[in-house]
């Protein structure tokens, strides 16, 4: 099965069995309760679209363990191209569903895991590579979702993981057996969590000696025993329980993060990928978070996509699309995105091979990518708000505009050029309200901020990678300074 | 790029290309100089830049991106230098040099040589 249909995957969904918290109560049905299921279905868009020719060439790759075809985000990237067609992937994706479509993040962690065990085993002579190999055989033959998992929730960020008050704040090793290891602790912020079939667990930071319990990573069934799920609110989420058609503003896609909680988890030892050796999270950390910060230049630019034309349309739909200053905000808003994805595209094209045979992205330019990132949505959003005026947040809700005397009020109030209906005036300044203040806005704005690290963890990579020594040479020169 | 002229000469051309040097995070051209003393001490002929004489190349790149050996694909035995790795394994700027003379003389035995240009 090395391309799951649609329903296949809906259906491998159904039969896991998580444990789910979600306003107070425990979900029976994960797939099918209506402030989940948005978000199965943009992931189920990821199977929908390796189906199609149309879109096979970004959507699937040859697989380099098996020569088969599989989906692109079960895929080793094995070139700079495979590197620039991801991002281009991640666009597309932004664009067919304007949310996060989750996926992503098992991507970025398998091709991080990678190289860090190949080049640990081939220095202290450990054998994680085989294991994560025979993994990545498994996540490509039965095309999984997988959850990349790192942020751990830190309690104190003053102190280090071993001096916490609560050892637990930080994912740890509790006990190692002869058949695996126990683990306990939580993940933070887990983007997808409730629609992977494994889990691939990393350190959430770079540890040291007196930290070496906490240096683990492991793959996981997502629903195994000993995992416990608290769904995270999103702006505006109750609306999709009205049952209405447009007031969510993205009836069919959305994103999900959850708490995911190791209940003294068992892991064996076979999917045991890093154990204590402290040396190597910190490469771990750095990989997971340069591809993460690259996939960030496309999955963001197929969003605002989206956004861009429903500011364009909201333009049209008021009479204003010809007025020179939202003419010119529609350009600055492209002009923003577009920067977004050259730095996607750059880093990637300026990527390189690693020992274990996989391409990693240029980490200057990644990190760069990511900190425009966490600026350009929001200065997107800011000016599609401005294009839509003051209606998006004020109109009545879909159920008035149904509603036998208030409707023909609004029907007539709230049009506003002839030739649109008012309900597909209503309907666009629901979807751009869902992007920047509702469920999507956790994933095109916060998640932009936050999302693959913040800023600052960005400017302190750009600090390490900006080579200023050379720069300093090169303006000795031209000062005729000797160098 | 084409062999050399091991066969007419009795010494091995090790040809050094280098990337454009837009970004170098190491001294390419300190690197270059040892390599070439080293090398020419071996018994090598050393060229550098482009060219089509080469019994081996090596690559000598500034940064991880490796242009030299992106851009000039060939059958030649070769190393690749990408700032502080050679062949895609981290070695440190230090090492760089007694890993790639490592490389050549592996190649100069697989060809039946000895160092010093004479044949075995």
């Amino acid at each position: 099965m090395p391309l799951m249909t649609p329903n296949a995957y809906e259906d491998s969904l159904r039969r896991m069995k998580f444990k789910v918290y979600l306003m107070g109560e425990e979900v029976e049905n994960v797939v099918d309760h209506p402030i989940i299921r948005p978000s199965m279905n943009s992931v189920k868009m990821t199977y929908a679209l390796a189906q199609d020719p149309e879109h096979e060439a970004l959507m699937t790759a040859t697989s380099s363990l098996t020569g088969g075809t599989i989906n692109r985000f079960c895929h080793l990237h094995q070139s700079t191209g495979d590197l620039v067609k991801k991002v281009k992937m991640q666009r597309l994706m932004g664009q067919r569903t304007a949310a996060c479509f989750q996926r992503c993040v098992g991507m970025d962690a398998v091709n991080a895991v990678d190289s860090v065990t190949f080049e640990m085993d081939a220095k202290l002579g450990t054998d994680y590579h085989r294991r994560f190999r025979n993994f990545m055989l498994r996540m490509q033959e039965e095309d999984w979702t997988v959850d990349g998992a790192m942020t751990d929730v830190k309690g104190d960020r003053g102190l280090g993981p071993s001096k916490q008050a609560d050892p637990d704040l930080f994912c740890r090793v509790v006990e190692r057996r002869k058949e695996g290891i126990v683990v306990r602790g939580c993940k933070a912020h887990q983007t997808g969590a409730l629609n992977s079939h494994w889990i691939l667990v990393m350190p959430t930071l770079t540890m040291t000696r007196e930290d070496a319990d906490f240096a683990l990573s492991f793959a996981a069934p997502a629903d195994a025993e000993g995992i416990v799920y608290i769904y995270g609110r999103q702006s505006c989420d109750t609306r999709k329980l009205e049952g209405g058609r447009f007031d969510m503003g993205n009836r069919e896609f959305g994103g999900h993060e959850a708490m995911m909680i190791f209940d003294d988890l068992f892991v064996p030892w076979e999917n045991v990928f890093l154990c204590g050796e402290y040396e190597f999270s910190g490469a771990l950390v750095e990989r997971f978070a340069a591809y993460h910060r690259q996939s960030y230049g496309g999955c963001k630019v197929g969003v605002g996509d989206v956004l861009i034309g429903a500011a364009a349309l909201a333009a049209d739909y008021n009479g204003a699309a010809r007025a020179s200053h939202v003419k010119d905000k529609l350009i600055e808003m492209t002009h923003l995105n577009e920067t977004l994805y050259s730095s996607g595209i750059a880093c990637s094209a300026e990527g390189h091979r690693t020992a274990s045979g996989n391409y990693l992205v240029d980490l200057l330019l990644a990190n760069v990518c990511k900190q425009n990132v966490t600026r350009f949505p929001y200065e997107i959003a800011r000016l599609a708000e401005d294009i839509a005026g003051g209606l998006m947040v004020t109109m009545p809700s879909e159920k008035d505009l149904g509603h036998p005397v208030a409707g023909r009020y609004i029907e007539k109030y709230l049009r506003g050029v002839p030739s649109v209906p008012t309900e597909h005036r209503m309907r666009i300044l629901r979807l751009i309200e869902n992007l920047t203040l509702g469920t999507a806005a956790v994933g095109y704005r916060t998640e932009s901020m936050h999302g693959a690290g913040s800023p600052q963890a960005q400017r302190i990579m750009i600090s390490r990678q900006g080579n200023l020594e050379h720069k300093k040479a090169l303006a000795k020169r031209i000062a005729g300074i000797p160098v | 790029m084409s062999g050399g002229r091991e066969e007419e000469s009795g010494s091995a051309v090790v040809r050094i290309l280098f990337c454009g040097g837009c970004h170098p995070r190491i001294a390419r051209g300190r690197i270059a100089v040892e390599l070439r003393e080293a090398l020419e001490g071996m018994g090598c002929r050393v060229a550098c830049g482009g060219g089509d004489e080469a019994d081996f190349v090596v690559f000598l790149c500034g940064c991880l991106s490796g242009c030299a050996f992106r851009d000039n694909p060939g059958d030649v035995p070769s190393v690749a230098v990408a700032e502080t790795t050679v062949d895609f394994r981290e070695v440190g700027e230090e090492r760089i040099v007694p890993e790639v003379l490592a490389r050549v003389e592996t190649f100069l035995r697989g060809r039946g040589r000895r160092f010093g240009g004479a044949t075995s």
